[in-house]
């Protein structure tokens, strides 16, 4: 296409949306080093961003809403679950009191559970928590990756990325495994000055749980992207500037 | 509130509704642009994805849902008439030049960025502004949003980067004016 000047341009723009994995990203980072064309490309997807981040979601009138719940409501009750249950009969009625039951308490649970569809708020708690708990901060402390990575295994069902960031100026102080969105988190834990930076990853494929790629909540800065299948969102109450310094290390790396 | 016993990840539909009406209701007023038809939409696609959802494989909820949006959105714009749903490479170009040079007195009139900003999407076409819109507002993946807009991922990146670019030069050529 004639508006794709460089081969290269979809790849820079698949790594600005967080969509290449980190060995794809590290060698771009060498490319766009050398190439005139894929800065510019970097700097108009910037500012394409810059623009775009400003525009907020149009509010659902309360109307629409109200009327959709309505409609919902007026449906048979068993069209709104995904599986019907069969009819009981008597021989199985005993087990439709048990489910009824077993319900009750999902729903007790569910109702003291806080829910949010964005799991930024969860994340901020958990990085809270574990400041507050100073035992709860770290569970393996090194500051070697071939100590903290081996150490994941078998506590998470995923290979978490470890980086030395040393060289950069943020010494990893080690990891522990958190709970987020009601999945195991693999933390890395990052000192960065007198500054701390929380990395949580889990597998994409746990789906659904919805954190935005950029944001702060309660003076934390949460910054998330993909990389390698796993999610990874670093917080920290580092500058808003320079957590997107450490972000842009830890991806060069 | 109706449970769903199979599985306690999948919530019952209505919470299902609640909790992407939002994503919902910002792709619809998005696509057709009309605060009236978006409602029509949104109702007439929450009803539908009901009837679908004993086939809901219990996944991925929102991308389920908006592609669901999309689908109603833009037969209501065919029937309608005001938008064709892809535009050629050509209309794409005059048709952000004419956002951009609605005139001086115009910009400085509306001395409101976020408006501005507004139109400039707006005047993008559909299957430009929808990538863009599924991508920084709704955050989506590309593979999510290729679900939703029915397209090869190729297809998405393409147009994601035209659209980027369009935008960029519209906001350029308001500044220069």
């Amino acid at each position: 296409m004639s508006d794709i000047e460089c081969e290269q341009t979809l790849l820079v723009q698949a790594d600005f949306d967080g969509e290449l994995d980190a060995g794809r990203a590290a060698e771009l980072v060498t490319h766009v080093a050398q190439c005139e064309h894929c800065r510019g490309v970097s700097d108009q997807l910037a500012r394409s961003r810059a623009l775009l981040r400003g525009v907020p979601r149009y509010p659902v009138p309360r109307a629409l809403r109200e009327s959709v719940d309505r409609a919902i409501r007026a449906q048979p009750r068993a069209e709104t679950q995904r599986k019907e249950s069969p009819a009981p009969s008597r021989r199985t009625a005993w087990l439709g009191w048990a489910t009824a039951l077993a319900a009750s308490v999902v729903l007790a649970i569910m109702v003291v559970t806080p829910r949010s569809p964005d799991l930024s708020a969860q994340l901020v708690a958990s990085h809270v928590r574990s400041l507050q708990l100073e035992s709860h901060l770290i569970d393996v402390p090194s500051s070697d990756h071939h100590t903290v990575r081996p150490w994941f295994a078998g506590k998470v069902d995923f290979a978490p990325i470890v980086k030395e960031l040393g060289t950069d100026g943020y010494e990893l102080k080690g990891g522990r495994v958190d709970i987020v969105g009601g999945r195991p988190a693999a933390v890395l834990v990052y000192q960065a000055g007198r500054h701390l930076v929380a990395v949580y990853m889990w597998p994409e494929r746990a789906g659904a749980l919805d954190i935005s790629r950029s944001q702060q909540r309660d003076g934390f800065n949460v910054r998330r992207w993909n990389e390698g299948g796993l999610v990874v969102a670093c917080i920290s109450d580092l500058a808003a500037d320079e957590l997107d310094r450490f972000e842009q290390r830890w991806r060069a790396r | 509130m109706p449970m769903t016993m199979s599985s306690p990840l999948v919530p019952d539909f209505q919470e299902l509704a609640a909790t992407h009406l939002e994503s919902a209701y910002n792709l619809a007023r998005w696509l057709v642009r009309d605060p009236a038809l978006a409602d029509d939409v949104v109702q007439d696609a929450m009803l539908r994805a009901l009837r679908y959802y004993h086939g809901f494989r219990g996944e991925n909820a929102r991308a389920w849902l908006l592609q669901i949006v999309r689908n109603v959105a833009l037969t209501r714009l065919k029937r309608t008439g005001s938008e064709s749903p892809a535009t050629e490479d050509a209309a794409t170009t005059s048709q952000v030049a004419e956002v951009a040079h609605d005139g001086p007195e115009m910009a400085l009139m509306r001395q409101d960025d976020q408006r501005l900003l507004h139109e400039l999407l707006a005047g993008l076409p559909v299957d430009l502004r929808e990538c863009l819109i599924l991508r920084e507002i709704e955050e989506l993946s590309y593979k999510e949003i290729a679900r939703i807009v029915d397209a090869p991922i190729g297809t998405v990146m393409s147009r994601l980067w035209r659209g980027r670019k369009l935008l960029v030069q519209a906001a350029r050529a308001l500044e220069a004016v």
